[in-house]
Formats: structure tokens, sequence, C-alpha cells
């Protein structure tokens, strides 16, 4: 498996000059506020990277995204504060440990209809939260975890946004990397297919149970690094930092952007935080705009930004040429 | 822990394990009919609790007409939002209605905040909440109340749903919408009919539920979860099933407050649930939904 996201074929030039050009904006953002905001902006993409592998590609409906970032962003913080552990193992802990809870979660979907599962990861929210309000001698309980240490790396220490940066955008692209290297994979090809139509996905020969759980550890490890980065940019963490409106944004990103394209996923996570932040007072009701933007996203374009794009260079090419070619091809 | 302690427990455990049965009753009835996997069932019982409990306060004392009001409102809200939202959705496939459900029920959740205030209410309780002795154990006429009712209520449905014109057609529609059309059934109508039902049953089950639990934005998920759980339990689609499903429900979670850390108690009912999965993963009366291997 692991080996096999290597072998596909896929031109690697363009990430490094992803970075090159995020790094090269980066005094854009002259305000502390401007960077900030990136700098969230980045880390939620990791996340909503890995939503879009569990929904976008395996079609698994979870809502523990917001509870699993909250473990990655507590098991980083604790290990660098409670053992002292430097930044990069404590990352790596908390992507792996997140990874396998994650796939725990999706061994114990594969019992029943996979609606159900929506129904375990709500009970995985719960259960994480009420550690975190209630265990006070370790996570601080509700009235959050004060001076989580900053990140050292080597020779640098990142104390404030500006240097943040030169983490996030890395994390970020590689991320961006590694969920494009499994669109174009088998794995990534076989979560799709089982998607689109598991019966047919099955006699195909996939294993569709085998690929919902690494579905759900890739995304886990996404979730795990997402949550880690959260923790140290701020400096403290809090369990409301991580409620149920933030698995919905990030869920309606990906409805945004369309069903398993990474790349629609980032922008519609760009232009969703720009209206966030265009209508800061109405922060109360959230959870009403982003609930009833699904609904409305779902019947006007329910393959989303991807999709629309799609259809309408499909009907340029269809007007170019001759041949009449049907327009509803499944996309993937 | 003395045995009286216990026997009131259980009562209450049943009390709401009806209840529990009655969404997950009309979670089924959406689900069998429609396919849809409907995550906004809970928040109908809020919505109908939070309506009732503004009839309630407009005209006091007049709980049969709140409880009727709160009803009918929510199954025409869940037929419109079913015309809107969800039918241009079928031909889609199954993810996209169930991801439209559950932006459905963070939008009432969080709509029922913006009308009524993020605070806890009260909901005046009709059937009298001051103990009764009989057979030397203390009751609360409520309870009694609403496990017969809900048991009626049960009784009422699935004599509807498996024995009538109606019933039948629901569930052909379920089976094959495209021959059910052939034959002569509107299923278009029986989709909005059936989100319909689903709302009123939903919505009674809030209203009774309110006045234990009180009324908060949230209630929707503590009436929802342990609704479709006690569907998974009895096995989707069947009704005593889902009775018997929310009764043992009901009671292993009034049971766990006097057993566990009450601080820990709301996970209780997702452990059950793992403990389903893992045991007998189709309930006690399901078809076989199980996919057999872990991996």
């Amino acid at each position: 498996m692991i080996q096999r996201l290597y072998a596909s074929t896929f031109s690697l030039a363009r990430y490094p000059l992803l970075l090159a050009a995020l790094l090269l904006i980066e005094p854009v953002f002259s305000s502390q506020y401007l960077i900030r905001i990136v700098n969230t902006m980045l880390i939620q993409a990791v996340a909503a990277l890995g939503v879009n592998v569990v929904l976008g590609f395996a079609g698994l409906v979870s809502i523990a995204h917001a509870a699993l970032m909250a473990l990655g962003a507590y098991t980083s913080a604790l290990l660098m504060l409670k053992l002292g552990m430097p930044f990069p193992i404590a990352f790596v802990t908390a992507c792996l440990f997140c990874g396998i809870v994650s796939g725990f979660v999706g061994l114990l979907g594969n019992r029943v209809e996979t609606n159900y599962l929506l129904v375990i990861t709500l009970g995985i929210h719960v259960a994480i939260f009420l550690v975190i309000v209630n265990e006070n001698w370790l996570t601080g309980g509700a009235s959050g975890l004060f001076n989580v240490p900053k990140v050292e790396i080597g020779p640098w220490r990142l104390a404030n946004d500006r240097s943040y940066y030169w983490l996030t955008a890395p994390v970020f692209v590689a991320a961006l990397y590694f969920a494009e290297r499994l669109r174009h994979s088998k794995p990534g090809r076989a979560m799709i297919a089982a998607r689109l139509h598991a019966p047919a996905a099955r006699m195909s020969g996939i294993n569709v149970n085998r690929y919902r759980v690494w579905a759900m550890v890739f995304a886990g490890v996404y979730f795990g690094a997402s949550g880690s980065l959260f923790a140290h940019l701020i400096g403290f963490l809090g369990p409301e930092d991580f409620s149920l409106s933030l698995t919905l944004l990030l869920t309606l990103t990906v409805v945004v952007g369309g069903l398993g394209s990474n790349v629609a996923a980032c922008v519609s996570l760009v232009i969703l935080t720009a209206i966030a932040e265009a209508f800061q007072q109405a922060a109360s009701s959230w959870l009403l705009f982003y609930g009833i933007l699904i609904m409305v996203v779902m019947v006007v374009a329910p393959r989303g930004m991807a999709g629309v794009a799609e259809s309408v260079v499909e009907r340029i090419k269809r007007a170019r040429s001759l041949v009449r070619r049907p327009l509803d091809r499944p996309s993937l | 822990m003395n045995s009286t302690i216990l026997v009131q427990t259980i009562l209450s455990g049943l009390a709401a394990g009806g209840l529990y049965a009655l969404v997950a009753i009309s979670f089924g009835i959406v689900y069998r009919t429609t396919r849809v996997f409907n995550f906004a069932q809970g928040d109908f019982g809020a919505l109908g609790a939070y309506v009732a409990f503004s009839v309630l306060a407009a005209l006091p004392g007049h709980y049969w007409l709140a409880l009727v009001i709160g009803c009918l409102a929510v199954g025409i809200f869940a037929a419109a939002v079913e015309f809107v939202a969800i039918r241009p959705l079928y031909r889609l496939g199954e993810l996209y209605t169930f991801i439209t459900t559950i932006g459905l029920s963070f939008a009432i959740q969080s709509g029922i905040q913006q009308i009524w205030g993020p605070f806890v209410r009260v909901m005046p309780n009709p059937f009298g909440d001051r103990a009764v002795k009989v057979l030397g154990l203390r009751v609360v006429p409520d309870k009694i109340w609403i496990f017969s009712i809900a048991i009626l209520l049960t009784g009422v449905l699935f004599v509807f749903l498996a024995k009538t014109k109606y019933g039948t057609a629901m569930r052909a529609c379920a089976q094959d919408s495209r021959v059910a059309n052939l034959l002569g059934i509107k299923v278009g109508r029986m989709f909005s009919g059936a989100f319909f039902l689903s709302g009123m049953v939903g919505a009674f089950a809030g209203i009774l539920i309110a006045p234990i639990t009180y009324l908060q934005p949230t209630m929707g998920l503590q009436l929802g979860v342990p609704g479709y759980i006690a569907a998974l339990l009895g096995g989707l689609g069947s009704m005593p099933g889902a009775l018997i499903g929310g009764f043992i429900l009901g009671i292993v979670q009034a049971v766990s407050v006097l057993v566990i850390d009450p601080r820990y108690s709301p996970i209780v009912t997702y452990v059950v649930f793992v403990i389903v999965l893992l045991v007998r993963a189709r309930g006690l009366f399901g078809e076989e939904t199980v996919q057999g291997r872990l991996v």
C-alpha cells in the first residue's frame, strides 16, 4: 500500500514551485492579523484535505474531524509540555496516534451500513471531549491548556506567526502532494470506486472494506498534523477550539469544492475563510449559515466547484467539436 | 442501592426507551420509504418541543392543542424540506441526501438557538410530576403515561405501515420506485408523506420528552442518537425491534447513572452501540446488514 503511493506517475515539479510561490508572497501578509489568518487557513487546509480523503474519495460520512484534530493538538502539546520532547517527534507521534485511532473507528464502521459510521464518529467526538473537559490534571479541563511550548526545530525557534509560516506552508504543500499522489494511485482510485459504486468495486476485486479503513487512517494522520500545528500556533489550547462547527466547516469546504478534488477543496477553503472574515459580527449564527449552505450547494451544484468547472470545460469542448458526447459522465 | 430506587430507575428508563423507540420508528418510516438516512430526525423532535413550548407560553393550559400544533408544524416543515432540498438529490444517491440531512440537522439546531436563545428552558409537565404510591413504590404518573402512549402509538403505526394500502405502497417505493410508479403509486407524494409522518412522530417524541429533559437547542442529538441506535438494535425497518431496542437502551442508560461516574454518562449510549456492533450488527430482528469481516 505505502509503496504503491510512490509508484504512480505524476509530475513533481509543481510542488517545489508552489512552495516557492507561497514563501515568496509571505511579505504580502504584512499585518499580524493577516498572517494569523493565513496560518490558520493553511492548517485548516491540511485538515480539509484529510476530510476530502474520507468523504470525497471513500464516501465515508464522519463527524469526528474536529475531535481528531483536538486529539492531535493535545497529544503534541502534552508531549512537549509534560515530557519535554522535541517538536518533530511530538508532531510525528500525534500524526501516528490520530491515524491509529481513526483507523480503529474505520474498522468499527465496517461492521454496519456505512451511514452508521456517523453515529460512531459522533461517539468518538463526545468521548474525546469528555476526557478533555473532565481530566483537569492532564488537559487543563474546560479552562484550557496554557503555555503550550513554541516550536523549536534545530537552531530555529518559531516564536511568532511570521516565522511559523515557514513551517505551515511546507507542511501544507507536503499534505497536498501526498493527497494528490493518493488520488492518482491504485488505493486512491479504489477508494473513489468504492464511493461511486461499492458493489461494482467489490465485483472488480477491490477490497472495499480494507480501503475504507486505509482512508480513515490516512485522514487521521492529516488531522493529527493539522491539530499539532494548531496547538503551537496560538500557545493556548481550549476544548472550544475544536467544536462541531469546525467539523461542519471542513465538511462544507469539501462539499463546496466538490467531492474528491484536492485543489478545489483548498480553493473553497480560501473563499469560505474570506466570507467568514468579512462577516465576523454574525459569529453566533455560523452553524446556521454552514448548515443552510451545505443544503443549497447540494441542490444547486452537487459536484461542487470542481463539477461546475468540469462541465464548463466540457461544454466548450463540445461546442468546438462536431462529435456529440453525453455531458453527464461520472467524474472522479 | 435499595430495590425501590432500582425499580423507579428502570421505570424512567422504560419511559425514555419508549420515546427513543418513537424516534427510531420515525427514522425508519423515512428510511424504509426513501432510503434517506435522516440525521436530522432528533432535531425534528427538538423543533416540535420548542413550537409546543411557544404555543403553551401563549395559551397556558392548552397542552393538547400545543401537542397537535407542534406535530403538524414539524410535519409540514419536514415535507417542505423534502420537496425543496432532498427531492433533487435522489438520483445522485444516498451519500448526497445524507450530507444534506447533516446540514439540515445543524441548521435546525442553530436556528432554534437564534429564535429561542441558547439557555435551558423548562416545559410544564401535563401529567403531574407528584409521585403516587402504587404497590408500595413511589411512581411518577408522567412516566406511566409516556410509556403507555409510546406503546399505543407504536401499535397504531405498526398497523398503519404493515396492514394498510399506504404502508405497503411506502415499502414498494423503497424497493423499486420506478416499478412502484408504473403500478400507479404516486411516488413523489409517498416520499413527501413519509417525511410528513416522520416529522409528526419525531415531534411527538420531542414534545413528550421535553418536560423530563428540559428544552435546549442541542436536545436533537440527545434524542436522535439513541433513536438511531434503537433502530439498529432492533434491526432497521423492524417496528417491534425498534420498541424493544428503545427499551433496552433506555434501561441501560438509566441504570448506568447509578453505577458509573455521572460525568461520563453520555458515553454509555455509544458504548452500548459499539457492543451491539461487535456482537450482533444486524440487530435483533433485522435483515442482514453486516459485511461480515472487519477488513
